[in-house]
């Protein structure tokens, strides 16, 4: 199946916790170190005490709208890769005006090898902007 | 169907009466005025005409007696008192005299005591006295004189013309006379054209009967009205009651006689005004008339016509716009719908994967140590079930928003059924209920328990409120809340409110919302044609919907529908397919 790899480290906000809490043992069971967090609050706060290299992030979250949880996460970890997930197969204005800056895009339902496979491409694009000492030690023998 | 051809029969009876009264009037008005106009114009006319016949026979009298006047007076200037005395001379003058002129009864000549000395005529008079008779003294004194007409010593009416002449030694003198039969005179003044019921005579200056006359009696009988002032010319005056409104009354004075000359014309001259009216307009009154009635029922047909066109055009037109409309709230549901669905997909696809994960991992050789207890932590029974149970908790959710879709869309044909109030309603908050989640607005629902159930369309009725909902939804900020309450008016009546603390709607604008096509969103965003449609809508299914806007407020509608649609049971509405659903 698939290789073991090093522990990146993943953020999933969804607010279908099912889905969320399975998507993350699915992961987990493919090498990643994944954290579900199915409010914006725990999503923040997961943020900043685990420091994710890779988020997907759910553009409808009860309490706030997506693009502003886009946002704050972004200035609040400059450096995290976000991946957009959305149930809607059409993006209102405010998704479009941030879709530049999400490294891509998923519509639902995914499948886990397509998770899988953007996750590892955005960790590997983060890795290859960030300087060495940036990364996490671990995640230097993957390939 | 039945009700809206009784209503275009209507409309047209309507035009036609209202078209043929308009024309019928102007042309009883028409008539009014001619036949005023024309009578005043006959009186004017009979006036003006009699004016003038009576100057015409006013003038022919004169003349008559003046001939004769000057006669006598080149007779009297001509002979001598001695030859005129004499009768063969006398009856040489009569018979020159009525060769001439005619109409002189008798010549004579009488001397200064009065006594007739020569006479020629067919009368004996020769020795009669007039010295006491009035015409004898008046010559005397005015030298030539007309009289009255007097019936004297041969008892038939006749008027005297006398001349004095005097001697020519100064003394003394001798007065020729020749008289006229009242006839004659009568004669000279049937000039004056006359009717039935018209009358045209002589009196004497005092009122005494000079030619018979059809009213007053015959001739010297007493004239029973006020002797007229001399005045010159003819006067014409309405004539007083009781001889009949509208009658005229002429008199003349003749000039150098005794006499005043009086017509009466009592004919009305508008009495030929009703024959002309029968006899020449009734046919051209009826020949319009069946004119403008045939006209305006042409009219009044192509007009309706008309009308029923531009209807079923505006139905067809407003039939097109509902289905765009519905299309257009489809398509919006359709995207809520998709996330909706794609969740539970979603949990499905992953909590399938694990389970096919966990199975193909046993499978595998794992080669990884440290992750084979992990595995054997999840491949228990336990677990399968747990992931089972999410997978059809999951197909269930899938199932309420089919099932849900499915009876939104089957309602989209106009059927009537008896329904919960408050559950449709909740049925239709469904679909948006995950929208206010998002946005964080607070959905209030307060509805009134015990609501009778009530007979309408809920494909439709669920249609205007997803519409008002929707709005509502949109009209509000994040954190905003919207609440939604039924209650029971009375009896008859059962109110939604649909409440929002949005910006309000301008006062400017509450007017017009309900017109088609208006839209304050932005271009692409409304259609502009939601609320005309719910409104449509409410007062096809006989309710009312209103709405009160305070800006910075909120704003609050209000559907009021009856819990038996009137018109349902009297008669089905246009289009009505029932049973299709």
């Amino acid at each position: 199946m698939v290789q073991i790899m090093a522990q990146v480290k993943v953020l999933l906000v969804d607010d279908e916790k099912d889905y969320a809490v399975t998507l993350k043992e699915r992961l987990q069971l493919r090498g990643y170190d994944v954290q579900a967090a199915c409010t914006v609050e725990d999503a923040f706060e997961a943020a900043d005490s685990s420091n994710p290299e890779v988020i997907l992030l759910d553009m409808k979250m009860p309490g706030m709208d997506g693009a502003d949880v886009f946002n704050r996460l972004k200035s609040s970890h400059p450096d995290v890769e976000i991946i957009i997930v959305s149930g809607q197969g059409a993006m209102n204005e405010r998704a479009k005006e941030i879709s530049g800056r999400a490294f891509d895009y998923l519509i639902k339902p995914v499948e886990i090898q397509d998770v899988a496979r953007k996750i590892q491409e955005a960790w590997e694009k983060r890795s290859s902007r960030l300087p060495e000492g940036g990364r996490d030690a671990g995640g230097k023998d993957a390939n | 169907m039945a009700q809206s051809a009784k209503r275009y029969w209507n409309m047209k009876v309507y035009i036609t009466a209202l078209m043929v009264s308009i024309t019928l009037s102007l042309l009883v008005v028409t008539l009014v005025v001619s036949h005023v106009w024309l009578k005043n114009f006959l009186r004017e006319e009979t006036r003006s005409q009699l004016s003038w016949q009576m100057e015409n026979t006013k003038n022919n009298v004169e003349y008559f007696v003046k001939v004769k006047l000057s006669a006598l007076k080149y007779i009297s200037s001509q002979y001598s008192s001695e030859e005129l005395l004499n009768h063969e001379t006398l009856y040489k003058c009569f018979t020159a005299f009525k060769r001439d002129f005619g109409d002189v009864v008798d010549l004579g000549v009488i001397d200064a005591d009065g006594v007739m000395r020569s006479y020629v005529g067919p009368y004996n008079l020769s020795g009669n006295d007039y010295s006491n008779h009035e015409w004898f003294q008046k010559t005397v004194v005015e030298d030539t004189y007309v009289s009255d007409v007097f019936t004297g010593y041969r008892a038939i009416p006749h008027f005297a013309i006398a001349v004095k002449k005097p001697s020519p030694n100064g003394k003394g003198f001798i007065v020729i006379r020749a008289t006229i039969d009242m006839a004659t005179l009568q004669n000279l003044i049937t000039a004056v054209r006359l009717k039935e019921k018209d009358d045209v005579f002589i009196i004497s200056q005092k009122g005494v009967m000079q030619t018979p006359s059809r009213i007053y009696g015959s001739v010297l009988g007493k004239y029973p009205m006020a002797v007229p002032v001399n005045q010159p010319g003819v006067n014409i005056m309405d004539l007083d009651q009781p001889y009949g409104s509208g009658g005229i009354r002429g008199y003349a004075y003749i000039k150098n006689t005794p006499w005043i000359l009086v017509a009466v014309i009592m004919s009305r001259a508008d009495a030929i005004i009703g024959r002309i009216f029968l006899k020449e307009l009734l046919s051209v009154f009826i020949l319009s008339l069946l004119i403008i009635f045939a006209a305006t029922i042409r009219m009044a047909h192509v007009m309706v016509n008309w009308i029923k066109e531009a209807d079923r055009k505006r139905e067809n037109a407003l039939t097109e716009i509902e289905h765009s409309s519905k299309l257009a709230s489809i398509g919006r549901l359709a995207a809520g719908v998709a996330h909706e669905i794609n969740n539970p997909l979603s949990i499905i696809n992953q909590n399938a994967g694990l389970i096919k994960d966990i199975l193909e991992m046993s499978c595998e050789s794992m080669n990884v140590e440290k992750f084979h207890a992990f595995i054997g932590e999840m491949k228990n029974k336990d677990k399968f079930i747990q992931l089972s149970n999410g997978i059809l908790d999951a197909v269930n959710r899938c199932r309420t928003i089919t099932h849900r879709l499915l009876g939104f869309a089957r309602r989209m044909d106009v059927t009537y059924e008896l329904i919960d109030l408050n559950e449709t309603i909740i049925e239709v908050i469904g679909f948006l209920e995950k929208e206010t989640i998002f946005r964080s607005i607070q959905l209030v629902k307060d509805f009134a328990p015990n609501l009778p159930a009530i007979t309408t369309d809920k494909g439709q009725l669920q249609q205007v409120l997803l519409n008002l909902v929707n709005n509502a939804i949109d009209a509000v900020d994040r954190g905003g809340s919207i609440e939604v309450s039924t209650k029971q008016k009375n009896d008859t009546t059962v109110v939604i409110i649909i409440r929002d603390d949005g910006p309000g709607i301008d006062p400017d604008i509450l007017d017009h919302i309900f017109e088609p096509f208006f839209t304050t969103k932005e271009r692409g965003k409304g259609t502009g044609l939601g609320l005309s449609i719910s409104y449509g809508i409410i007062k096809k299914l006989s309710g009312i919907i209103n709405v009160e806007s305070t800006p910075r407020k909120g704003t609050v509608f209000t559907v009021e529908l009856p819990v038996k649609d009137a018109q349902h049971y009297k008669e089905r509405p246009n289009g009505a397919n029932y049973g299709s659903g």
